[in-house]
């Protein structure tokens, strides 16, 4: 396996466990949601890299990896001290769509605006690169 | 268990700063996201409330979904045709 493709594999497959842990934790339409995305996410970018012929690694400017372990370090600690800690999931898809049609409807219309927003945008490029 | 999430979001963020190439950007963004999601769904106090994070973890999944969509719109019209993954100068 050459660098890029390695790396990108071991991503996607903790993005796996990451998904499987959603689902065998108690919110199995919530991780088959997320599952369904991570294949399709890691076929189209296999089949983009196949394409590209470039299975080098990049690097850039590793000296963020200092700030990002403290960061990381105090993102725990805050955790940690706040009492938050890993509990099992009761996945009721009843009261969860009853409360995101009463609680979170003007969030829900927003994000369609946003949507209708961001295809309207995808669209205008789209013209433009044409001519 | 927090702290196997933590580390995941750190290989995530890692990759996505240091890496320079658009594929590992890519899956290591989605890694992100899921990491994101599990910690709102799963990492809680005993006193909140069970369905909120789940509906703030479906429309994060709904609005990742959006985003990749984008994303990879984008990521299939800049590089097509061209060589070069680095997401500057690309019109060299």
């Amino acid at each position: 396996m050459r660098g890029a493709f390695g790396l990108g594999f071991i991503v996607f497959l903790t993005n796996v466990f990451v998904n499987l842990i959603l689902v065998f934790n108690g919110a199995p339409l919530l991780g088959i949601f997320c599952l369904l995305q991570t294949i399709l996410v890691f076929s189209v970018g296999v089949i983009w890299l196949i394409r590209q012929d470039d299975f080098s690694l990049h690097f850039h400017k590793t000296s963020t990896l200092i700030p990002l372990v403290i960061f990381l370090v105090g993102y725990y600690l805050i955790l940690d001290n706040l009492g938050i800690k890993f509990y099992a999931i009761k996945e009721n898809v009843e009261e969860l769509g009853n409360l995101m049609l009463s609680r979170y409807q003007v969030a829900l219309w927003f994000g369609a605006v946003l949507g209708m927003l961001g295809f309207v945008l995808a669209g205008g490029v789209m013209r433009r690169s044409q001519k | 268990m927090i702290i196997l999430i933590v580390v995941f979001l750190g290989l995530a963020l890692a990759c996505i700063s240091v890496m320079r190439h658009f594929f590992i950007q890519l899956t290591a963004i989605k890694l992100l996201f899921d990491c994101s999601i599990l910690l709102l769904v799963s990492a809680r106090g005993l006193e909140s409330p069970d369905s909120s994070a789940q509906a703030v973890g479906w429309i994060l999944g709904s609005i990742e979904c959006l985003a990749f969509f984008i994303i990879l719109s984008c990521g299939a019209k800049r590089f097509n045709g061209t060589s070069n993954l680095y997401l500057e100068n690309l019109d060299d």
